[in-house]
């Protein structure tokens, strides 16, 4: 399930550090609106651009989206059942059930809250599916000056990640031959449980590090400058990209002030 | 000690690449114990150094004292001096040190802080400052080098242990290094891997005058290369420095006592009993053959019978009823012997298959019976699946389709408490196993879930403490152990149960020689006792000395299965496929039988 | 960044690797809570997400190993696949300076359990002006508003700071972190204890 188009992957090859910039600029200029209309405009806006710029796969989206989704409708329930005292009381009943009311006016607010969670995680699963994590340290010490002893020691614990995984399989396993299973439970026991995984994991970390920091060291890295064997530059091109979204959430800006529905966030402070 | 007392013999006039003088570690700047010291060593150029110690003697540390890693990455305290063609390194930059000293480490995981290959490499390069429009070239060079060239847009996370192991040694020689460093670059890896490996690093140390420091314990594949040899005792000082053959025709005894690995082909030739047995001492595999094939025929024979004399009575006497029943009963042998349901069986494993949920297949159809009171070994190359069947066997992993059974019943079957008491496994790191805080508490642990009474699990815990050699250290956390102990307290925890069936996953790993032995030795007890040991093993050393039978494993299934003498007489080559390396002995008497039946034939087409 | 050796920033990094991991666990667990008790069901395990914070400080005692190690964990949770995005990194910052804070106040001469509960606390503290900005608490009532940061401040002192105490102390047990300020402190004690109980 990939799509393929003459654009697609416009938006993969575009400079990391630009496109985290456009994500971080239009989740700021977003929170500030709070109406349904507004967002839901930005929200198709960007799932579009990122369909249409980018190549990624849509089932890893609906995976990482699903968890969010399920957030928002958490939010939507809270905010629409328990709402501010401070909103209108004589907005009209929508539905009732007992003590629980929801009224218009909660209605509405609570839809803008659990459309800002889809919107900023549709924003971020535009960039995390698009970018190589090795490309983003490179980009963040090329156009950002990330100082290189940090970046790649970064990606050096990075790198531990599938190891990690494995480590904690095997260690499920190796806890159950001992016959851990034959404890009680309780809190305590879960405690320990806790414990017993990650004590030896974050040991097992840790002098994984060290002998990291040994074999880079001895590789001849002093973290001092360096010129870049893969060079990552900021084209012409990124600048437009940039402008392309943050132009959509401006579009849902207009839109939604024409037709008079444009709340400011700050007001409700 | 006998230092220096066999080098002076021969003056040598080869130019000094790499020095050190009175060179000593420690971590604390007063009262702390060294970690070595007063160590002066001289690597010569065009050396093949093998440096040799009991277990945590300080030799990976001294290996990083060489290339300054001590103490300019890590906090310590280094007295006297490491010199580069008599030019000190102390104050030198890093940078420029890591182009003299290379160095390739033991652990194929922890040395690369990229994703992909050409990262790394680029890595390498972009650290000493090579011109940017160079390094393609470069990268392609160093690949090239180590037979990588292929890989070179790899993802080094899916790139099997050898591959890693060269990639690492790629990045080491990016940097055109004088004198490489090796420390236990082959502890990972098979039989064949390690074989291989030596010979690449050997080609290139010629082709680039190199200088080469090895530590390493798997000596066969190394002794042809090797021309100078250090030890260093237990307490971190250096008790000899000259030539190998030397050592081992003088100080056997002593490199027992430490605990050192020796070559095969010394411990076999000592194991010979012979009149005029030559005095040469042959420290390869080659040269021991060599030397055997160009003695007379007689004594050809002689060793020839002596070899099969020593498999017989070892057969004999560890499965003595083998022996006693003569075939009726036979418990070794081929394994599937597949007749009427023979209910002495322990373990039966019906067309297992195992698929890992992305769909690659590791075990397809595989069948097998385990009988009780056999010691067998499962041998195959990496990624065979050979952990996966062990994990398999002992009930942790479900089958993705056939039947392992044990006493008749499925494993699925069993209640989990009482499979626990049947089946154990030990896994390869020690660490994974551990749930408590302390070595006592790890001990007391199975025996408290047992809810035996406190001072019955005193009791018990006090003699493993003994007989582990574990007893200074009750009160320590598991984790702070040395290696050794590490494996004995993981081996002593999993036994408080008296399991019928105990499988272990690589047991002798990163233990010295004398660790190692006793391991093995406690299992073959077990066995005797009339219980079952399944041992994961790469060492066929290991396999021929101990084993009653071989499980080879390979493409998901069993490529063999029987006795070990039988498995050393299949062609080498096919057993190079399954990356296994005959044991010496086996080799050996291979040899002497091919030569004795060539001179037979020769002597046939004579009269003929 | 000049006094922060390559093996520091490896042990860090690798410390954050394993908490991002934690982290996006409790991320689940958290959804599966607010699903329940809306939004206070973050609040409950909130101090779990500064953890990282307090045992990093605790562990290799430099200023800036709070800040650094919690933006560190905010930007690989990012490349994992959190999908709350790169603003993720801006509310790890936060966090993170919320833990600094309190190290800072102490002039990182002390690395007792208050001190490691005041980060856990620093960090609730800067974590919910943020939220209260980005996540549009402004939408709920002031009671409940107010019932979250108390809960948020507990859970900081609690989970982050207690809890990380007790992790690290445990780590240092097993030998691994002798060569680390926290190795070295404990080494220290020892010392100091036996020799008064020689005098």
């Amino acid at each position: 399930m990939k799509t393929s188009h003459a654009w697609g992957g416009l938006l993969n090859e575009m400079n990391p550090s630009i496109k985290g910039l456009t994500v971080i600029l239009g989740v700021i200029l977003l929170s500030l609106a709070f109406d349904p209309v507004t967002v839901s405009i930005s929200l198709i806006y960007v799932l579009s651009v990122t369909a249409l710029f980018g190549r990624i796969s849509w089932r890893r989206w609906l995976l990482l989206f699903v968890p969010f989704f399920i957030m928002a409708i958490g939010y939507f329930w809270t905010a629409a059942l328990f709402p501010r005292s401070d909103l209108p009381q004589d907005s009209p009943l929508i539905f009732s059930w007992g003590p629980l009311k929801m009224t218009e006016a909660g209605f509405s607010l609570a839809l803008s809250l659990a459309l800002r969670t889809l919107m900023f995680s549709a924003l971020s699963l535009m960039f995390v599916l698009t970018t190589e994590p090795v490309k983003f340290m490179f980009s963040l010490m090329q156009q950002c000056k990330l100082p290189p002893k940090l970046a790649y020691g970064i990606l050096a614990g990075f790198r531990f990640l599938p190891l990690f995984r494995e480590e904690l399989r095997i260690m499920q396993q190796a806890h159950r031959m001992r016959g851990i299973w034959r404890e009680k439970r309780n809190i305590r026991s879960m405690l320990h449980a806790f414990k017993r995984y990650s004590i030896p994991l974050l040991a097992s970390a840790i002098r994984k590090s060290e002998r990291v920091a040994v074999a880079m060291v001895s590789r001849g890295f002093t973290g001092g400058k360096r010129d870049f064997y893969c060079q990552l530059k900021i084209r012409p091109r990124d600048w437009m990209f940039m402008g392309i979204v943050l132009s959509g959430i401006a579009l849902g800006y207009a839109v939604s002030f024409a037709l008079g529905t444009l709340t400011w966030y700050g007001g409700q402070l | 000690m006998n230092t220096g007392l066999l080098n002076q013999k021969s003056v040598d006039h080869r130019t000094v690449v790499l020095e050190t003088k009175d060179l000593s570690l420690a971590f604390a700047e007063e009262g702390g114990e060294p970690v070595f010291s007063s160590i002066s060593l001289r690597l010569r150029e065009g050396d093949l150094m093998l440096l040799l110690g009991p277990g945590g003697c300080g030799k990976s540390s001294l290996a990083l004292c060489l290339n300054r890693v001590y103490p300019s990455a890590i906090d310590s305290v280094v007295k006297g001096g490491v010199y580069l063609h008599g030019q000190s390194l102390e104050g030198q930059d890093p940078g420029a040190i890591a182009q003299q000293v290379g160095i390739v480490f033991q652990d194929v995981d922890s040395q690369f802080c990229m994703l992909k290959v050409e990262e790394e490499l680029a890595f390498c390069l972009e650290n000493i400052g090579y011109p940017r429009e160079q390094i393609d070239a470069k990268i392609d060079e160093a690949l090239q080098l180590v037979h990588l060239t292929s890989w070179r847009n790899a993802y080094i996370h899916a790139l099997s242990g050898g591959m890693k192991q060269r990639l690492a040694l790629a990045c080491a020689l990016a940097l055109n290094p004088e004198v490489l460093i090796l420390d236990e670059p082959t502890s990972n890896l098979d039989p064949e891997a390690c074989w291989e490996l030596s010979a690449l690093i050997d080609s290139i140390r010629k082709q680039r005058q190199m200088s080469i420091l090895l530590i390493e314990h798997q000596l066969d594949a190394w002794m042809p290369y090797v021309n100078r040899l250090a030890i260093m005792g237990s307490e971190g000082r250096l008790i000899y420095e000259g030539e190998p053959r030397a050592y081992f025709a003088n100080f056997k005894e002593e490199a027992r006592r430490l605990g050192i690995w020796m070559p095969g082909a010394v411990r076999l030739h000592d194991q010979l009993q012979l009149e005029n047995k030559p005095s040469w001492q042959p420290i390869t595999r080659e040269e021991l053959a060599e030397l055997w094939l160009n003695e007379p025929d007689s004594a050809k024979r002689a060793v020839l019978q002596q070899l099969e004399q020593a498999e017989a009575s070892r057969t004999a006497q560890q499965d003595p009823r083998r022996s006693d029943t003569d075939g009726t009963e036979r418990r070794g042998g081929m394994g599937h012997t597949g007749d009427t349901g023979d209910t002495d069986h322990l373990m039966h494993i019906d067309n297992l298959s195992f698929e890992r949920s992305e769909g690659k297949i590791i075990l397809d159809r595989l069948s097998l019976s385990i009988p009780a009171g056999q010691f067998i070994a499962l041998v195959g190359p990496n990624g065979a699946g050979k952990s996966t069947f062990a994990a398999l066997l002992s009930g942790i992993l479900e089958p993705s389709a056939g039947r392992i059974s044990l006493a008749g019943k499925a494993l699925s079957e069993w209640p989990e408490r009482e499979l626990r008491k049947r089946i154990g496994l030990i896994f390869q790191h020690p660490e994974h196993q551990f749930v408590t805080d302390t070595v006592y508490d790890e001990l007391a642990f199975g025996l408290r879930l047992q809810k035996l009474p406190e001072d019955a699990v005193e009791e018990r815990v006090h003699s493993l403490l003994e007989q582990y050699r574990l007893l200074h250290r009750r009160n320590f956390s598991p984790f702070a152990l040395s290696q050794g102990q590490k494996r004995r307290l993981s081996v002593a925890a999993m036994l408080s149960d008296e399991q019928q069936v105990l499988i272990c996953d690589e047991p002798t790993f990163g233990q010295d020689a004398y660790s190692a032995l006793e391991l093995m030795k406690s299992l073959r007890a077990r066995v005797d006792r009339g219980l079952t040991v399944i041992m994961i093993t790469h060492d066929m050393e290991l396999v021929q000395q101990f084993a009653d039978r071989v499980v080879v494993l390979g493409h998901g299934t069993i490529q063999w299965d029987g006795p070990p003498e039988d498995l050393w007489n299949w062609p080498e080559n096919d057993l190079l496929d399954h990356k296994l390396i005959p044991p010496l002995s086996a080799q050996l008497r291979n040899k002497l039988k091919a030569a004795l039946q060539e001179k037979q034939e020769a002597h046939k087409e004579v009269l003929l | 960044m000049a006094s922060w050796k390559l093996r520091d920033i490896i042990v860090l990094s690798s410390l954050s690797v394993v908490f991002a991991v934690v982290y996006l666990i409790f991320l689940q667990v958290g959804n599966v809570l607010v699903g329940f008790m809306g939004p206070m069901g973050y609040e409950v395990i909130f101090g779990i997400w500064f953890i990282v914070s307090v045992i990093a400080a605790y562990i290799l005692r430099k200023p800036g190993a709070a800040l650094l190690s919690e933006t560190i964990a905010g930007t690989i949770e990012v490349l994992i696949g959190n999908v709350t995005g790169p603003i993720l990194i801006l509310s790890a910052f936060i966090q993170g300076l919320g833990a600094e804070a309190a190290f800072a106040a102490v002039r990182y001469r002390y690395y007792n359990t208050p001190v490691l509960m005041g980060a856990g606390v620093g960090a609730a503290v800067f974590s919910f002006a943020w939220g209260y900005f980005q996540s549009g608490f402004a939408a709920l009532s002031t009671g409940l508003v107010l019932a979250m940061f108390i809960v948020r401040v507990i859970s900081g002192a609690v989970i982050a700071g207690l809890l990380g105490k007790w992790i690290s102390d445990a780590l240092a047990r097993t030998g691994v972190l002798r060569s680390f300020p926290i190795g070295k402190a404990a080494a220290q004690a020892a010392h100091q204890k036996q020799s008064s109980v020689k005098l």
